[in-house]
């Protein structure tokens, strides 16, 4: 950080700097990932409807066209054409739509669970603490996965289920993190000061410690997104996400893994746009844990 | 007595023919010598992996009739019959037989048989076995309930009954495979079953593999491989990568979207023929709305098969009207068979009082490879009369267990096999009042059915085919799809495979060349 500091003025001028250069670059990968998230949502809303895109339905005679091709009716399939011969552009985004649905709901959900009961831990410490984070712990030691594979076989198939699924292999995260965030304040001046003031257990754990866990729990979320996202991708990759007629990224992925040789596009894209998601979560993570961090924040 | 199936059958024997003649697999039968290419490798290695078609959930016969079982069971028991490539019955486990009247048949057992585990075999395990088939009333039940007794007269000879006359009886007999009288009755005997055939089961593990090896005491000619592997690879590139990388080096079921990729291959012959296999959709005729007929019959009307099978399975399939694939004897294309004509389904529904279409499922089984985009161009056909059709993939288990007597579903796709190469045993095995099957119950087709099963003489039998196949396409309980080829891509290695119409190949004659 301070390589090149020989004089003390300069070194504080130079960690001003740098700081403020930091921030500059905090505010870039804040903005730049939040606009491509933005381009995202709004190609998931907008593209399947102007397409009138209806994933069951075939067009046989137009099936695993390369992108660009010029279709029977008129318009141009700028990213190719499927295995059935719908709109993979159109297709993309009605699969990312699915994927963002996904990984919103998943959030609210487990996100509100964990935090309540990791609130819940921290606060009241004790047995309750022990037993919730024992549970926590054999969950966190059964691979994700394989424990979504589980309860996906045993749910069926269904956009419904996959939140459920995902919820449930997701909610430990939030529980810890909340935890942890809650045990380090409990202590604070400004929570004893409510504690003496006569505050209630319901005043202290939603009105001083929840404010106090929001900013670690909102970067663990855009790192838990990219995650969960990839988690709908992969179970429908293996067949036990989303049914024939709801397309996700995952499963438009596994339908082009047949025809990687003849017809790349297929997986290939949805492929490229999935990383670009993964991508833009994962920066946009990195840049508000940074936002949040105390020492760039006195700069 | 089963003088029939001629014209058709030897066209399906004039393609495997055709089909070695390509492959350059040295005319099959045991001991001709070594092939064109190459020579005869080691006994040691003498090992086969071969990708099957379908699923392998278990390995009990008796209970259905999916590929993995037969194609197992031809190679692990015998029969007292088999049908040879004119589906004439040739012996085997019987040595002779004669009708000593129209509804007796008697037959001379082969003796110094014994199973591979050396207990010989007699006239009691034929006896037990039959037995078996009849207590699981399952797939034979419909065949055999025309066997009035049977009995075993002495160690040799075995008898049996029918209430009248049969023509078919041979064909069905082909299909029961012998097993030993002290277990063929016990479920548990079924986990890891011996038979008296050419190899012995040496490992299975559902849905993964089966191992068999050389039973070297087998009474016949003894298998040349030493080991054989059934593998099931569910992912269709993986298939193919197996037969590039030297996984397998023989895969069934090659996709209309591979056949280019595999006859690129300059180790390996693709080949093809007509099965008996076939695909179909079921409509459960008792539920509403596939109750009124003209509901059923809209269904059909709006589908374009001719365009679907041609876009999606090209050469791999032929689009059908029948019940049961033209390969096979008596399933004749009905002269009636509704037209593509989603118009006409439009003013149908109307008539039978949905104008504005309905909402309704289909369910088919995630091991069949490929059905999805079938389904999904199906579903688009009939969205485009105003029926809304919601695919459901269930796992194989949830599917069989839907699809079995008396059905629950209200559409359904399934693959079938006309296993005796005879319309007998797949529309009376289905389409009697007495199957349950799918709630189809017309008394008129009962009685022609067991009229065309009674006569002997096979120029008789085709026009009563011919009828039953119009009332069929009169009443539509369902919907023949496709009858499916057998594509199979074999390592220039291989010589000696017999390929069949049935898909159950005798592997016992195939051995490996460098």
């Amino acid at each position: 950080m301070t390589a090149t500091a020989p004089a003390p003025a300069p070194a504080v001028n130079a960690t001003m700097r740098h700081a403020r250069r930091a921030r500059r670059g905090v505010t870039v990968r804040i903005v730049v990932p939040l606009v491509v998230i933005g381009l995202i949502v709004v190609g998931a809303i907008v593209v399947p409807l102007v397409y009138h895109y209806d994933p069951l339905h075939a067009d046989l005679l137009a099936r695993l066209k390369p992108p660009g091709t010029v279709t029977s009716d008129g318009g141009t399939a700028i990213l190719g054409t499927d295995q059935i011969g719908s709109d993979l552009f159109a297709q993309i985004m009605a699969g990312a739509r699915v994927s963002l649905l996904v990984g919103v709901a998943t959030l609210v959900i487990s996100g509100v669970v964990g935090l309540a009961l990791g609130l819940l831990a921290g606060h009241f410490g004790g047995w309750l603490d022990a037993a919730l984070m024992r549970i926590a712990d054999v969950q966190l030691a059964f691979p994700s996965i394989l424990l979504a594979i589980l309860v996906a076989s045993v749910l069926g198939q269904g956009v419904g289920n996959i939140i459920i699924v995902l919820s449930i292999s997701n909610w430990v995260v939030f529980a810890r993190v909340a935890r942890s965030q809650v045990l380090g304040l409990k202590n604070r001046e400004y929570v004893e000061a409510a504690r003496a003031l006569g505050a209630g257990n319901w005043h202290l754990m939603f009105r001083t410690l929840l404010p106090g866990c929001m900013a670690p729990v909102i970067v663990v979320a855009t790192t838990q997104f990219a995650q969960v996202i990839l988690t709908e991708a992969s179970l429908s990759f293996l067949g036990v996400g989303v049914p024939l007629g709801t397309p996700s990224l995952g499963s438009t992925i596994y339908n082009g893994t047949q025809y990687l040789s003849t017809a790349w596009w297929i997986s290939t894209l949805p492929g490229i746009v999935l990383v670009i998601l993964m991508l833009a979560f994962g920066i946009l993570g990195d840049a508000l844990r940074d936002k949040f961090d105390p020492r760039l924040r006195s700069a | 007595m089963v003088r029939s199936r001629k014209g058709l059958a030897g066209l399906a024997a004039a393609a495997t023919a055709l089909a070695l003649a390509l492959a350059g697999c040295g005319g099959g039968g045991s001991g001709s010598g070594d092939g064109t290419s190459g020579t005869r490798l080691s006994d040691d290695q003498q090992n086969l992996t071969y990708v099957l078609n379908y699923g392998c959930t278990s390995l009990d016969p008796t209970e259905n009739f999916d590929n993995c079982r037969m194609q197992m069971s031809t190679n692990v028991f015998d029969t007292l019959v088999t049908l040879d490539s004119k589906s004439q019955p040739q012996p085997k486990l019987a040595s002779s037989w004669k009708w000593t009247d129209p509804t007796t048949l008697q037959f001379k057992l082969r003796t110094g048989v014994t199973f591979s585990d050396g207990t010989p075999f007699t006239s009691a395990d034929v006896k037990a076995t039959f037995d078996r088939y009849i207590a699981m009333k399952s797939v034979l039940a419909t065949q055999l309930a025309v066997v009035s007794s049977y009995t075993a007269d002495d160690p040799t000879t075995f008898t049996i009954r029918t209430s009248a006359p049969t023509g078919t009886l041979l064909g069905v007999l082909s299909m029961i495979f012998i097993g030993p009288e002290a277990h063929v009755n016990e479920d548990s005997y079924w986990a890891k079953p011996i038979g008296t055939g050419p190899f012995v089961i040496s490992d299975f593990v559902a849905n993964d593999h089966i191992t068999l090896t050389r039973n070297d005491t087998y009474w016949g000619t003894k298998a040349n491989l030493k080991t054989l592997t059934f593998k099931v690879v569910t992912d269709t590139n993986a298939r193919i990568t197996a037969l590039a990388n030297g996984g397998a080096q023989v895969v069934a079921g090659v996709t209309n979207d591979q056949v280019p990729t595999v006859r690129e291959m300059s180790d390996v012959n693709f080949s093809q023929l007509p099965s008996y296999t076939y695909t179909f959709l079921w409509f459960q005729n008792n539920r509403a709305p596939f109750n009124d007929v003209r509901v059923r019959k809209a269904l059909w009307e709006a589908l374009d098969l001719q365009k679907i099978v041609k876009a999606l399975l090209g050469e791999t399939a032929d689009p059908m009207t029948a019940l049961c694939p033209s390969a096979a004897f008596g399933c004749v294309p009905p002269t009636n068979a509704p037209k593509h004509d989603p118009e006409n389904a439009k003013k149908l529904l109307a008539e039978a009082g949905y104008p504005n279409g309905f909402s309704t499922t289909i369910d088919y089984s995630v091991a069949n490879t490929g059905y999805d985009q079938i389904i999904a161009a199906m579903i688009s056909d009939w969205k485009a009369i105003g029926v809304t059709v919601a695919p459901k993939s269930d796992d194989q288990a949830t599917f069989l267990k839907n699809i079995a007597s008396p059905g629950d579903f209200d559409m359904i796709v399934n693959s079938n096999l006309t296993t005796t190469g005879d319309a007998d045993f797949t529309l009376n095995r289905l389409y009697p009042c007495s199957a349950k099957r799918l709630g189809y119950c017309n008394p008129k087709l009962d009685a022609l059915l067991a009229k065309a099963r009674e006569t002997t003489d096979a120029e008789q039998r085709k026009p009563l085919y011919q009828q039953i196949a119009n009332i069929l396409a009169e009443d539509v309980p369902g919907i023949g799809l496709f009858e499916n080829n057998i594509n199979v891509a074999a390592k220039k290695t291989v010589q000696g495979l017999n390929l069949t119409p049935t898909e159950n190949y005798d592997w016992s004659t195939v051995y490996l060349t460098s």
